[in-house]
């Protein structure tokens, strides 16, 4: 195929059909610029906004001529005689204008010119803007992102008003040629932070980006760490707010979810509420999570350790009501747990996959038959059932999914650990995973950044969130050059404070 | 192709954590050759059969586990008598349990087990080869000795308490009258176990329960004697409609010389050498009042011991400095006791004091000559050169050691009601 277009309209028809075989979707609609000149407008069915096309081009082309108003006679005074469409621009040779084409534009052959003209005239049917569905507040913005990347840079435009919001453009995927949007806040990320994002984007050598899983899989730093080393969110505002504080962003077109990098792991236990909501409320309910993650993380193993090897260190009573509830059970306290648990992760998977419609009859099941039968028919004891169900409500206070499932697997990590070395075994596996944390790092920045290395700067955002006039500069991950987030800090609530009484 | 990407990517991560390192300053540090790296299956696999190697040795399911929740030791002759009391979960009535509701049902939740040996844990290992259960002491919070026992001399056979660290510390002590096993069958129908009910018994016994540990401070200690709580078996007279057959009660405090008991102090007289070491509880004195035998209890909720030791010409002598607060319980007379008779009710439960607890110290001094209040220590800490002089035959001077007690006693908090409410007064007409 020869790379340049022809002049003669004819073989570029030719040749374009040649390309775009069997493809129903393609529309080709014959035009006439004169009397003798001709032309062709091509363009995807369904990605495009037909009436646009119907009112910007082919009408003021048929009234042109039929009014016979100036003729036209090169291709590029049609944008300024004939298309009143914005984004225009030309292509003459035929990777361009394929791609122009599949990326949602229409585009105009003329007889006689070895040029096309294609404007972006994107549509079609995108969901439009929702509440997010995995990320709920109480208390905040209701906006979501949706799986259109215009749509989503734009609902960060909103927040940030500022022309030091870059968005610099990528195509990711040889098939899908997905747009990819690497977004930042200029002067408060760190250059080589955004450097080395781009030329990881850049290396990415795949036929398909399908989700910004995808590209966080492909860029992340230990692939073999289950622990999530960037952050997705499907919130303009949590977006907003890391990039306020020297994050950088990747958007993806085709997905609401949103990456944010590097990450630490205290800011996957923050929730975009911590910051609207005022900081008494928002301390109880970080420290909530803080030790919940540590219940979701220990509780069935320290149950096991308990129980198998350390019967001395609880309570008389309670162990004697452990012992009570244990009695008949056939297995060994590490089987019922795994019993227990495995079930427990099978159900949760199920109310995810399954259609809404089936789902209460699963949590029904579930109820019935994990909870309350098999304790009465004493297959399972009451103490691990309870302990179950904590260690469920317990990751389900973690504010990010990726984090709650990686505690999730650790557990039987833990669980295993426990029933082999009791106590010392729970010891051991947390030191373990301590020690794969500090080592961990997200984009060169250290996953326990704030409390290791320690930065007293940071302790200020990670177990307590002091008010907001308190955090006068941004966390230690950020620029050096652009420290202070607050100017002068001024309280109200003073002694002096009675002006405007 | 992983490979491939691997390399690629470490590269762009080597130079991210350099540049933040050498903006912090340092230097960048070529990284370090690639070491040998094995598989992570081959990790897993092997990390997994060396944890199956050693196999949860120590491992013991709590449905192999025997909680002992009670011990007793008596001696009989040459051979100690231990008794254990040990709970059977499937009788205690959880969900799921195959006995289900067993408390109600009359079988006994509990197990007693005795057996005869030469030494303490001896009895124990007879016990332990007739059971099918590993029997697990760490808690047992309750041991009693037999009197018979505890006449014999207690020391050679608590070895096994501070060596065997099953065996918790915290664990309270009491004494028995007649054989210690009865109290672990008696009836208790309000707590789970006879052992439970003796236990919250032992508890309430003085401010400072006596436990193992504290037991052994006292019998290693020079200057202070050892004295534990006294149970026994209360049969319910024929009179009141009791329906139960026997309760355990605590009625009197056994007072060692050395380990060996010399001798039991009564009720009362208990009480007030309990007083007297300072570890009281709320003691009530009931004084009588009048000719009738007409009486007033008077709660001491507040009470402070001083003990001031003083040598002249090496003869010793204790005086004895009791402060308390108190309030009127009960009040059974018809005199007024408002205005000045208040103040000779206090007066009174002074003496009432003083010549009480004298006459137990008397006892303790010329009777059992048993220093339960540590009359020795106080010297020792005071004058210790006196005490050097005395330490090697303490328990021969300390008869002759003076004591002299002076006690004061606040009443308050007796709020409207003061006389009894039989008495008529101007002051009751209030409305």
């Amino acid at each position: 195929m020869k790379e340049k277009l022809s002049r003669k309209l004819a073989q570029n028809v030719e040749a374009l059909k040649d390309i775009f075989q069997d493809s129903s979707d393609l529309v080709y609609r014959d035009i006439q610029f004169t009397e003798s000149r001709r032309g062709l407008i091509v363009y995807v069915e369904g990605i495009i906004n037909v009436d646009l096309v119907d009112q910007n081009i082919i009408s003021p082309l048929i009234e042109g001529l039929v009014k016979a108003e100036k003729p036209v006679e090169r291709l590029s005074e049609l944008p300024f005689t004939r298309i009143s469409l914005t984004q225009t621009s030309t292509a003459s040779d035929w990777p361009g204008v394929i791609e122009a084409i599949l990326t949602a534009h229409v585009v105009i052959f003329m007889d006689d010119s070895d040029e096309v003209l294609t404007f972006d005239v994107k549509g079609g049917s995108r969901r439009s803007v929702q509440e997010p569905s995995t990320e709920t507040v109480i208390r905040g913005p209701r906006e979501g992102f949706t799986e259109s990347l215009r749509i989503n840079t734009a609902l960060l435009r909103f927040k940030l008003k500022t022309e030091k919001l870059k968005m610099k453009p990528l195509i990711v995927g040889k098939i899908t040629k997905t747009d990819v949007v690497v977004s930042y806040i200029d002067g408060l990320a760190k250059q080589d932070l955004v450097d080395s994002v781009l030329d990881r984007l850049k290396q990415i050598d795949m036929d398909g980006i399908l989700e910004s899983g995808y590209v966080e899989e492909w860029i992340e730093d230990n692939p073999y760490s289950p622990f999530p080393q960037m952050q997705y969110s499907e919130r303009p505002d949590t977006i907003a707010a890391q990039l306020l504080e020297g994050k950088v962003a990747i958007f993806v077109d085709g997905t609401p979810f949103v990456l944010v990098a590097p990450v630490t792991l205290w800011q996957l236990l923050q929730s975009s509420e911590d910051y609207y909501e005022r900081y008494f409320v928002t301390n109880f309910i970080r420290w909530i999570r803080l030790f919940f993650l540590l219940v979701a993380l220990m509780l069935p193993g320290l149950y096991i350790a308990v129980t198998t090897y350390h019967q001395d260190m609880l309570p008389s009573s309670l162990i004697l009501s452990i012992a009570t509830a244990r009695e008949a059970i056939p297995f060994p306290a590490i089987i019922e747990a795994l019993i227990m648990e495995v079930s427990f992760e099978a159900l949760q998977e199920a109310g995810i996959r399954l259609p809404k419609t089936i789902g209460q009859a699963v949590s029904i099941l579930g109820a019935l038959v994990i909870g309350q039968a098999a304790v009465q028919a004493g297959i399972v004891s009451a103490p691990i059932v309870i302990v179950v169900s904590m260690t469920g409500i317990a990751s389900f206070t973690l504010p990010r999914f990726n984090l709650a499932t990686t505690v999730r697997m650790l557990r039987f990590l833990i669980m295993i650990l426990a029933a082999l070395f009791g106590l010392f075994g729970i010891v051991v596996g947390t030191v373990w995973i301590l020690v794969h944390l500090t080592q961990l790092k997200s984009f060169g920045v250290p996953y326990l950044l704030g409390v290791s290395p320690y930065r007293l700067r940071d302790f200020k955002d990670i177990f307590v969130r002091v008010p907001m006039w308190k955090m006068s500069q941004r966390p230690n991950s950020s620029s050096e050059t652009n420290r202070n987030r607050i100017g002068a800090p001024k309280l109200r609530g003073r002694a002096d404070e009675h002006e405007g009484w | 192709m992983k490979a491939g990407r691997k390399s690629r990517f470490s590269m762009a991560v080597v130079r991210t954590a350099c540049s933040v390192r050498s903006r912090s300053g340092s230097g960048c540090r070529p990284k370090a050759k690639p070491k040998f790296k094995p598989k992570p299956v081959f990790l897993c696999a092997s990390l997994l059969s060396l944890a199956l190697l050693c196999g949860c040795w120590d491992r013991v399911e709590i449905n192999d586990v025997a909680f002992v929740i009670g011990s007793s030791f008596d001696k009989v002759n040459d051979q100690f008598i231990t008794t254990i009391q040990i709970a059977l979960p499937s009788q205690l009535g959880g969900t799921g349990s195959v006995g289900g509701g067993g408390g109600t049902s009359g079988n006994q939740n509990y197990l007693l087990i005795s057996k005869q040996a030469r030494t303490m844990y001896l009895a124990n290992r007879e016990i332990q080869a007739g059971l099918s259960r590993i029997l697990n002491f760490s808690h047992r919070r309750l041991m009693i000795l037999g009197e018979d026992f505890a006449r014999s001399g207690i020391g050679s056979q608590l070895d096994i308490l501070g060596r065997f660290p099953q065996n918790r510390l915290s664990a309270y002590v009491v004494l028995s009258r007649g054989k210690a096993f009865d109290i672990l069958s008696a009836e208790a129908p309000i707590e789970q176990f006879p052992a439970e009910m003796a236990r919250e018994l032992a508890k309430n016994t003085m401010r400072h329960p006596v436990n193992v540990k504290r037991m052994v401070n006292k019998l290693l200690n020079e200057g202070v004697d050892l004295a534990l709580p006294v149970m026994s078996i209360k049969d319910s007279s024929k009179d009141v409609p009791d329906k139960s057959k026997s309760l355990i009660a605590v009625d009197g405090l056994g007072v060692f010389r050395g380990d060996k008991l010399v001798g039991i102090l009564e009720r009362d007289e208990g009480m007030l050498a309990v007083m007297g070491m300072g570890e009281s509880l709320n003691p009530k004195i009931i004084l009588p009042r009048g000719d009738k035998d007409e009486l007033i209890t008077i709660n001491l909720n507040e009470t402070k011991i001083r003990w001031t030791p003083s040598v002249q010409d090496s003869q010793l002598a204790i005086k004895i400095h009791f402060q308390a607060k108190g309030s009127i319980l009960e009040n059974t007379t018809y005199e007024d006791i408002e205005g000045e008779n208040l103040d000779g009710l206090e007066e009174q439960c002074g003496n009432y004091i003083n010549e009480n607890l004298g006459r137990v110290i008397e006892k303790l001094q010329r009777e059992y000559q048993s220093d339960i209040f540590g009359f020795g220590q106080v010297i020792k800490n005071r004058y210790p050169q006196e005490w050097d002089k005395v330490k090697d035959r303490w328990h021969e001077v300390y008869p002759s050691v003076k004591v002299s007690l002076d006690s004061t006693i606040h009443l308050e908090g007796t709020s409207q009601l003061m006389n009894s409410l039989s008495v008529k007064g101007e002051k009751s007409n209030h409305d």
